[in-house]
């Protein structure tokens, strides 16, 4: 039989490095699971001609700037988190500052590319297929919100000369790149179906 | 588990409202999981009063007096909102945080030999988000319009205010569930990291108690499909409160429009697997139950095992079969039959191995037993009568009559019911340090087993007459008045099991204060759990356990002097 612990203490329990990754990875699962099903609900609309859509290459451009811009983010947070670690996570490099202002220059690109759709005439109550636009679009940026409000947590960390457990970097980093790539496929996929 | 740090910090917020302990937050489910077990079963006693009593006036004992009506009966609307908020309560704030809930989080870490969840804090926080889910959907109780009434299902156009449902209940409906579904993939994240990187050393995955794995592969389900219908309801979210129209059509349609369809597919597709999220745990307690007390190993442990991992895929492509009727393709309605009847041969072959477990076995009969006997009896006649619906021909016919909603009951409502009522009695004395009446337990166990069959069996044979399953007023229907008899025994037998359930209730608060103290293993069980001390610390075992052998060695003949041997303790040449 196992020795009992006799004492009542509270026991503050923190999970190891792997399970944190896999925790971060199983949400991911999740995250994605949501995302598909907005995909695979706006395909079927398509598929049955629910409505009608047509984006312009001035649109479709502005939505390409914006894609790089967060895959941009994505490589100077990469390379702030090296940086990081190179100089054995003393200091806080600009990488990390251009990660966070593309990260925001993103966001606001999304606000001007769902103002130029409705300006071409689709709402989101006149036109099923805009509305899945605006809802996924809108529902990826609240991640990002998400995203850049971890990242406004380890900036404060990182200024007031805070430890910051190296896996908590790399998390927040897996969860800004996971972000970009997923963009990226929403975008591809529009393009695509559209 | 590393890095444990020790708090001198102890107040009753730490310890009993906050607490990051999964056995407290085990508890803090189990309890109001009851809490809305009694609330959701109270509004079916109103349900059937109207099936037995058309547009009579509630009586006192059925707290009339509230009941929103003219002179105290129950109104249409009053009536369309009973019969979906007991839907939605019994399934998403009844029977997830009893059995998911409560015993997942009191279970798996104890079982597995962890000292606690892989995340306590979102644990916590999973509980605290359920617990508002629960208080928004409350909240809508006191909405100028009432609640929602678009039914458990919530279809549109019906759930939308163009569709017909003013007000904003089904707002909150479908934010409290969205809320609920948080809370649960919160939960189910942690489950499944917890037993994957927390197991004890020795834990294989096939030495981890059946419970575990029903709670296990439940957590999966979870994760996967949550979010599906998480998407679902945010469309239908936006839809009833910005006016968007991705489930409107026709003429409801201001512009366009999209498919109400859409989101029966989206619900069903998550919503199948929800069958298997409630029941599995249900499988795995029962597995681990018949092998307690019928003194002998799990007949074909790993081969239910591999059957219930089989139903988690199949549960997953088989959500056609709720939507015979909305016009799919011939092929594709076949196609969804033959993968739903697939579901009976891994469901079949767990159940030969349990009556195969209870075969010659030294079965004691005590609470726990009863209940999880019961289970057998109430899932085999689910499960048979669930091959009629998977028959698009058959279905066709049944599809929406009282036979669907007995033969859901039974897999769904009294499966988990005796399930949980078993895992109740069986872990009470780890919860609480003592044991529930005994007798009390026998005289609740038989008034419910008796009961529900009447309840649920005979509802099964006035749908199969014809009684559809959301009539408000069967007197109103010539073809129903032979079964006007019959709905009123029915709605007697419901009360009379309402009432065992309140004896049940007494038991299980009269004996926390004044049962008899439990030893430390009551049942003489081989798993993890009952090893410790009561009461059981955080952080649940001093120095990890390792674990020699399999949850299931009952009357090893290995093994002298006794029928049990616990996992950390060697026996013959097992390594």
């Amino acid at each position: 039989m196992s020795p009992q612990v006799q004492s009542s203490d509270l026991l503050q329990i923190e999970c190891d490095y792997e399970t944190s990754k896999m925790g971060v990875l199983i949400s991911f699962g999740g995250i994605i699971m949501l995302f598909v099903t907005f995909l695979a609900t706006f395909s079927a609309m398509v598929a049955k001609e629910l409505a009608y859509i047509k984006i312009d290459g001035a649109t479709i451009f502005v939505a390409g700037v914006t894609s790089i811009i967060l895959i941009m983010s994505s490589v100077m947070f990469h390379k702030s988190h090296s940086l990081w670690k190179k100089n054995k996570e003393a200091t806080i490099s600009n990488y990390f500052y251009v990660s966070i202002i593309f990260g925001i220059v993103f966001l606001i690109g999304q606000i001007n590319l769902w103002k130029m759709i409705v300006n071409a005439g689709f709402t989101s109550h006149s036109n099923v297929l805009a509305g899945m636009v605006y809802l996924i679009g809108g529902v990826h940026a609240v991640h990002l919100i998400a995203g850049l409000s971890v990242l406004g947590w380890l900036w404060y960390q990182l200024i007031q000369s805070r430890q910051v457990k190296p896996v908590r970097y790399q998390l927040i980093g897996w969860f800004w790149h996971f972000l970009t790539a997923l963009w990226c496929i929403i975008f591809i996929f529009f393009v695509i179906i559209l | 588990m590393e890095g444990i740090k020790m708090s001198s910090s102890k107040s009753i917020m730490s310890t009993h409202i906050f607490s990051t302990d999964h056995k407290t937050i085990g508890k803090q489910f189990l309890f109001l999981g009851i809490f809305f077990l009694l609330f959701g079963g109270f509004q079916a006693m109103l349900i059937r009063w109207q099936l037995a009593y058309p547009e009579q006036p509630v009586p006192w004992w059925l707290f009339g007096s509230i009941v929103n009506g003219e002179a105290g009966m129950i109104t249409p609307d009053v009536y369309n909102q009973l019969f979906t908020m007991h839907g939605t309560i019994m399934i998403f704030w009844a029977i997830t945080p009893l059995l998911i809930g409560a015993f997942g989080n009191f279970l798996i870490p104890l079982q597995i030999g962890a000292k606690d969840m892989a995340f306590p804090t979102l644990n916590m926080l999973s509980f605290w988000t359920f617990f508002l889910s629960g208080v928004v959907l409350l909240v809508s109780y006191f909405l100028p319009l009432g609640v929602a009434s678009g039914g458990w299902t919530s279809y549109p156009p019906l759930s939308l205010p163009a569709g017909g449902i003013p007000g904003l209940g089904q707002a909150f409906w479908t934010l409290s569930i969205t809320l609920m579904g948080v809370a649960t993939m919160m939960g189910a994240i942690n489950y499944v990291i917890t037993v994957i990187r927390l197991r004890a050393p020795g834990m294989t995955y096939f030495r981890m108690p059946l419970s575990v794995w029903g709670l296990w592969l439940t957590s999966i389900l979870n994760v996967i499909f949550v979010p599906v219908i998480a998407a679902g309801l945010i469309m239908l979210l936006i839809d009833q409160l910005l006016g968007t129209q991705f489930f409107l059509a026709g003429r409801l349609a201001a512009g366009g429009g999209g498919d109400p369809l859409l989101f029966q597919h989206v619900f069903w597709i998550f919503g199948h697997p929800e069958v298997y999220i409630l029941i599995l745990p249900v499988w795995g307690i029962v597995s681990e139950l018949l092998s307690v007390f019928s003194r002998k190993p799990a007949f074909g442990a790993k081969i239910t095992v591999i059957c219930m991992s089989t139903i988690v895929v199949l549960s997953s492509v088989v959500w056609g079969h709720h939507m015979y009727t909305t016009g799919m393709s011939p092929l594709l309605g076949k196609t969804f039959m033959f993968l739903t009847l697939l579901i009976s041969i891994p469901s079949s072959i767990f159940f030969f191995n349990w009556l195969a477990t209870l075969w010659r076995g030294s079965l004691h009969f005590d609470p726990p037993m009863l209940h999880t006997m019961a289970v057998i009896w109430v899932f085999a006649i689910g499960g048979l009568t669930g091959l009629y619906n998977a028959t698009v021909t058959a279905d066709i016919y049944l599809h929406d009559t009282m036979f669907v909603v007995g033969h859901f009951h039974y897999t769904m409502a009294a499966s988990v019911l005796f399930g949980g009522y078993a895992a109740i009695a069986y872990w009470y004395s780890r919860m609480f340090g003592r044991m529930l009446n005994p007798l009390l337990s026998k005289i609740h166990f038989w008034g419910t087993f008796i009961t529900i069959n009447l309840v649920f069996f005979n509802m099964m044979a006035t749908g199969y007459a014809g009684q559809h399953r959301r009539l408000y007023n069967i007197g109103e229907f010539e073809f129903l008045q032979p079964l006007a008899d019959m709905n009123i025994f029915i709605t007697i037998m419901a009360f009379f099991l309402g009432a065992f359930q309140i004896l049940f209730l007494y038991n299980f608060i009269h004996s926390m204060v004044k049962g008899k103290v439990a030893e430390n293993n009551p049942w003489k069980s081989n798993t993890l759990e009952w090893t410790m001390d009561y009461p059981i610390p955080h952080g649940n075992f001093s120095t990890i356990p390792v674990v020699v052998n399999g949850p299931h060695e009952y009357s090893n003949p290995d093994v002298k002097d006794a029928d049990w041997v616990c996992q950390t303790v060697k026996i013959g040449n097992e390594s």
